[in-house]
């Protein structure tokens, strides 16, 4: 008979493995995946990436997404996928723009179109993904399906409203906005809200355990069907708060506006690592640290005459790599008990 | 008479997951004609080292030998087709296909005219296959899904025997078998031996093992300690060989303290969609009681509908003050917990931590200060550590996601989560199912306790022996209906119960 | 191990993509800010990098399609980061939000349209326009009209307007009214609304013409998929046998020609060209009734209105900004007029304009004219005048085509 010692990894690949395995590198990959990217273009372009306007510009490029990122990460983390954030988005930013500028043309202040701008872009869009969740949940269809379905009715409303139109707000108004770094302090305070709600309270670890195994989450006094409420509520603000960053950086509102924005958004959670089932791998600084990926690179490939004809597909094949090295997928072990 | 034709020889061989070892460095000879039984507890590496000599995965290190010439089959069809079938532990048919398709899954091109798969051939060659099994009751154009699990472990069985194997492995398949089933398994694996074929037998039930084995090979922690052969079996030393330890005290309790008369869980003329026809039950403090009976005779719809888990047609569950228990948000909130017989399914969040999976019961007492939104990471760590600490539950950190773990360790994660907020009453349905002897006697020693400490236990289990050696109140049930209730006493066998199960 | 080598690849691919050499300072870089990409814009890109760059010291960034301001503002600040100094800008419903932009950035900045933003003409970096002369197009569109309703029939018309709602693009918005008053000239019809109303609807939708057998049917709107689905219900009616469009037709050929031979009808198409192999093949080619594809087309010069840009910032570069804007130091309108083209042969002549360097409408040679550098006394009225030349298309076929 033997007996056994205990077996310690000692060689420099299990050490190096025991790091690969550890929770960080999951968490700390994006981080590192952009740091190389930042550092990558500004060997290339001899510091001029890294420089502070480029930055500032990066940022105030990725500030759409990532605002609505945030919030999408809520619903992402239950494991259900939403196809109608961009549609929610863009329908609030026509109805709150065509209502700041009825409010003007009637004589009211600027001041007082702006709150009524604000407040209905976010009850709006609350009420839009409010709307969804509680269809998914009494209809008893997936999340997926239910938000197609909203996505086509949401393009339809804002093409009845608007046609072949563009709603613009002055100019004057905007830049003042902007000036005053109003989407900066609307990002600011809804990142930090949410980062306390899913890291901190009961909400956040509800809806990754939920996304992680919703039967289980049922056996533990967690119903899907109120979490996915609240999640869609707070990815609903998160729309709403994106409309009015979107109006405050373009100001301006057509049918064709921040049409890519659903995929923009997605793109953005996935790169920033987070799983695309949910679950505990669900971070809520996902969609910023890849929406800030998304247009660093795009902003980099400009930087260094990437050809426009080929833009398209650079991008494409980096996201491919970018993404295969952010994910973790499973090892594929037997069966553990073995 | 077996010949001692060495048939498969493993050599050196070493498997890492990850910086995870589960073979290190085993080395073992298996003969003709001989049914090995290889036995160790959850993480030994017993499925790892079949499942590479079945072509399921590659070893690290090391090499085989099959039939005296070098054997590294590249996948499981192959090896199926050259003389190694095995029977895998999880589900591994696929239910929206028939029979038929799932036992030439892989192989269907045998069955080629041209482009097209014969299918009527298939049929005929599947209804051949299940008549020379003796196999009765199963159709060869059925979709497996209209099957329940015996009988798709079953085409299992009969999908690696169509090929005859030199060697069948069959990998903890008889925990999911009635008396029937086993049976039949045993009938196979006789079979083998007259034929001067062998069988690798993989089991937790070391009764079993036993009486069906010629030798068993013990693992432990991915190296092989030894060998024993059936003239020298002797259950304690085989323990202490997959164990390294003595188990301390009694397997099962000894005692044969009473319980409270104070009724904590009531069950009122329950009807439930299926199963119950007005059940009623009641559970008392600091008791264990069990309910036991075949598969299908209601007991699990029980545990399921005293948790809120299940729609009540009629009837009620009430606790002492008479709350309603309807929804598993009331039961914890009462400080119910239940352990579910499908524990990677229902009770565990396999790609979530450990931290995770056991703080998932603690969202409200963790909170920063009083009842305010925020939870604290320091308490939450400290409600987690104490659980790992005292249940003894081995990883490398509780950071690590429970699907890296053994069967007995997640199974310890379950009942972390449910002591974690001292529940007062536990429903337990198959709790030691698929767990080793080393976890299972710790398991006992657990419920035990709480009993003293005055929990009450609702003890669901379909081992005989376990609601014996366990239950202070034991409820025999059939066909949703208690037949037979009897109290813990000395000389309370499995056969006064089976009668009534049966 | 493979994720390792997923991130190194990308790496190297992201280093691969760089140009081999840095470009050389003393070219003046601008961004070219296209609205569609099509067969055009290659042609287009070629004059740009082969005739321009070289005569004006410039080197040109292509933007994908800019769908939206958003995108508009991002490639601007794009351009900037990288050291541009002018922005040419095609998308049309940005132009007062890219003036802006660019202005903020101290970048040159001139769109191609029509129609001015009033918000932005006094914006020190702002240009101005040059873009098709609405009054020119209206000229075209009424001619053609006229030409294709010749025989005395009755006839219905299918009108794309795309960005005619709002004068978005003030040439789209003349267009569709020498349309409107050409049918009611014709045919005596009585509009229920104003005709102004009625290019203004926001949504597509039949037009009350107060004679039910005189129909109009007309789609707003610049998203050209979008568009084709709109438009299929009306035409397979079959009611419409005239199709008009006011910027390119290309994409509802297929749907025009299918409705041809499903109804057996000839659809006379009027449109905006570009010049291009398409346009000839519409010429040349008989539908399904022996009549060819097209019947009479607008040709927008490709160039003409690139190289104006491109000068016009040359000489903003080169101190001449101010002789560019009006009077008053605003903003100005620059307009390229069209050129008719009723037949394949006229159309053929055209084909060979743009081709190589002498065939260029201005070449490198003729860009002299337009650069301060070379004739200090270019200015916005020596522009205009100019344009008014270069909308005799006989006198440049005799002049380019030998």
């Amino acid at each position: 008979m033997t007996d056994v010692a205990i077996r310690e990894p000692s060689s420099l690949r299990n050490k190096l493995l025991s790091v690969w395995e550890n929770r960080w590198t999951t968490r700390l990959m994006p981080f590192v995946i952009l740091l190389l990217i930042a550092f990558a273009f500004s060997l290339a372009t001899g510091g001029r990436f890294l420089a502070s306007r480029n930055l500032t510009i990066i940022l105030n490029q990725a500030l759409v997404v990532a605002t609505v990122a945030t919030g999408g990460t809520f619903i992402f983390a239950t494991g259900n996928v939403n196809l109608a954030m961009g549609a929610t988005t863009v329908l609030c930013e026509t109805v709150s723009a065509m209502a700041f500028l009825a409010i003007l043309d009637a004589g009211g202040s600027v001041e007082l179109g702006l709150v009524v701008m604000f407040v209905i872009s976010v009850t709006l869009a609350v009420f839009i993904m409010g709307f969804s969740a509680i269809l998914s949940t009494k209809l008893n269809v997936r999340v997926l399906y239910v938000t197609i379905v909203m996505m086509t009715l949401l393009a339809a409303i804002q093409q009845a409203l608007l046609g072949g139109s563009t709603l613009t707000i002055p100019s004057k108004i905007t830049r003042m906005l902007a000036n005053n770094n109003v989407h900066y302090i609307i990002f600011g305070v809804f990142f930090a809200f949410a980062v306390v709600i899913f890291h901190f309270t009961k909400i956040g670890r509800t809806l990754r355990f939920i996304g992680t195994n919703e039967i289980c989450a049922h056996q533990t006094g967690k119903f899907k069907k109120d979490y996915l409420l609240l999640a869609f509520v707070i990815g609903g603000l998160g729309m709403g708060l994106g409309a009015m960053v979107a109006i405050i950086r373009s100001g301006s509102v057509s049918i064709t506006t921040l049409s890519s924005l659903n995929m923009d958004t997605m793109l953005a959670i996935v790169l920033g690592g987070m799983s695309v089932f949910g679950g505990s791998k669900s971070f809520v600084y996902a969609g910023v640290i890849g929406a800030v990926t998304v247009t660093a690179l795009q902003n980099g490939m400009v930087m260094v005459g990437v050809d426009s004809n080929l833009i398209q597909g650079v991008r494409g094949l980096l996201f491919l790599l970018l993404v295969a090295a952010a994910q973790k997928r499973p090892h594929g072990l037997p069966a553990p008990e073995g | 008479m077996p010949t001692k034709e060495v048939l498969l020889e493993v050599q050196n061989m070493y498997k890492n997951f990850g910086a995870t070892v589960a073979l290190n460095n085993v080395s073992f000879t298996l003969n003709r004609g001989v049914v090995c039984g290889l036995i160790g507890e959850n993480g030994s590496g017993k499925s790892t080292v079949s499942s590479i000599a079945a072509g399921m995965q590659p070893p690290t290190k090391g090499s085989m030998k099959f039939k005296g010439e070098p054997w590294a089959p590249p996948s499981m069809l192959y090896a199926e087709k050259h003389g190694i079938g095995m029977i895998v532990q999880e589900a591994g048919t696929i239910p929206n296909i028939t029979v038929a398709e799932n036992i030439f899954l892989g192989h269907e091109a045998m069955f080629k005219q041209g482009p097209i798969i014969n299918r009527a051939k298939m049929m005929a060659a599947t209804r051949e296959l299940l008549e020379g099994l003796g196999i009765t009751n199963i159709q060869a154009d059925q979709p497996v899904r209209e099957l329940d699990m015996q009988q798709r472990k079953v085409v299992e069985i009969a999908k690696c025997m169509y090929w005859k194997p030199e060697i069948l492995i069959v990998d903890e398949t008889s925990t999911a078998l009635s008396q029937d089933g086993r049976e039949f398994l045993y009938s196979i694996m006789a079979a083998q031996r007259d034929n001067n074929r062998s069988v690798i037998f993989i089991s937790h039930d070391l009764d079993e093992m036993m009486e069906q084995c010629d030798e068993l090979t013990v693992l432990r922690d991915g190296v092989i300690i030894g060998t024993v052969q059936k003239a020298d079996y002797e259950p304690s030393l085989i323990r202490r060989m997959m164990i390294g330890r003595e188990i301390q005290g009694n397997y099962y309790r000894d005692d044969f303290d009473g319980y409270s008369d104070e009724v904590v869980l009531k069950a009122d003329c329950i009807t439930t969609m299926e199963d119950l026809l007005c059940f009623d039950l009641e559970l008392h403090k600091g008791e264990i009681l069990g309910i036991g009976g075949l598969s299908q005779c209601g007991m699990h719809t029980v545990g399921r509908a005293l948790f809120g888990l299940e729609k009540l047609v009629d009837g009620k569950v009430t606790l002492k003050d008479g709350t309603k228990i309807n929804n598993t948000r009331t039961a914890i909130k009462n400080r119910m917990g239940y352990v579910s017989k499908n524990r990677d399914t229902e009770s565990l969040g396999l790609s979530a931590s450990i931290m995770e999976n056991i703080a998932s019961t603690g969202y409200d007492i963790n909170r920063w200060h009083g009842p305010g939104p925020l939870i604290s990471n320091r308490k939450e760590k400290d409600y987690v550590d104490e659980q790992v600490k005292e249940l003894s539950i081995k990883c490398a950190s509780k950071y690590h996601n429970v699907n890296t773990l053994s069967g007995g360790n997640k199974q310890k994660v379950v009942f972390g989560k449910w002591i974690a907020p001292d529940s007062e009453i536990l429903i337990l349905d198959c709790p030691t199912r698929g767990v080793d002897v080393g976890v299972k006697a710790a398991m006992y020693q657990l419920m035990y306790r709480m009993k003293k400490a005055g929990k009450s236990i609702l003890l669901i289990s379909e081992e005989l022996q376990e609601l014996i050696g366990m239950s202070d109140r034991v409820l025999i049930m059939k066909d949703g209906e208690v037949r037979l209730e009897m109290m813990r006493t000395e000389g309370l066998t499995e056969q006064k119960l089976i009668e009534y199960m049966i | 191990m493979k994720k390792i080598f997923a991130l190194l690849l990308s790496m190297a691919m992201i280093l691969a993509v760089l140009p081999l050499t840095s470009l050389a300072q003393e070219k003046y870089i601008i961004g070219v800010a296209f609205q569609n990409v099509t067969s055009d814009t290659e042609i287009q890109k070629d004059y740009y990098t082969n005739e321009l760059a070289p005569a004006l010291g410039m080197e040109f960034i292509f933007s994908e399609a800019i769908k939206d301001t958003e995108t508009l503002v991002t490639f601007i600040e794009n351009c900037y980061a990288k050291g541009a100094v002018g922005i040419i800008n095609y998308y049309t419903a940005g132009r007062g939000r890219g003036a802006e932009a660019a202005d903020q950035y101290e970048m040159f900045f001139i769109t191609q349209a029509s129609k001015l933003d009033d918000a932005t003409l006094d914006l020190e970096y702002n240009l101005g326009n040059c873009g098709a002369s609405v009054d020119g197009m209206a000229r075209a569109y009424t001619a053609a009209m006229e030409s294709v309703l010749a025989d005395g029939e009755n006839h219905s018309v299918l009108m794309c307007t795309t960005a005619a709602v709002g004068q978005v693009a003030a040439s789209h918005y003349y267009s569709t009214q020498a349309m409107l008053e050409t049918m009611q000239n014709k045919y005596n019809l009585t509009y229920s609304k104003s005709i102004d109303e009625i290019i203004n609807t926001d949504s597509p939708g039949e037009v009350d013409t107060g004679n039910p057998n005189i129909k109009i049917f007309l789609v707003p709107g610049t998203d050209n998929d979008k568009t084709l689905a709109t438009i299929s219900t009306p035409l397979q009616s079959g009611d419409y046998d005239i199709f008009v469009a006011v910027s390119g037709y290309a994409n509802y050929t297929s749907a025009i020609a299918e409705v041809e031979r499903a109804k057996n009808m000839d659809i006379k198409v009027v449109a905006t060209a570009s010049i291009e192999k398409q346009t000839l093949t519409g010429f040349t080619t008989l539908d399904p009734l022996g009549n060819p594809i097209l019947n009479a087309v607008i040709l927008n010069p490709l160039n003409v209105a690139n190289a104006f840009c491109a000068a016009a910032i040359y000489n903003a570069l080169n101190g001449g900004a101010e002789a560019l804007k009006d009077a008053d130091g605003n903003a100005a309108q620059l307009f390229v007029n069209p050129w008719p083209c009723p037949d394949a042969e006229t159309y053929a002549n055209i084909a060979k304009l743009d081709t190589e360097h002498d065939t260029y409408v201005i070449n490198a040679d003729d860009l002299q004219r337009l650069m301060v550098t070379s004739n200090p006394d270019a200015n916005h009225d020596s522009y205009a005048e100019y344009l008014m030349e270069l909308a005799d298309i006989d006198a440049i076929i005799a002049r380019k085509i030998k």
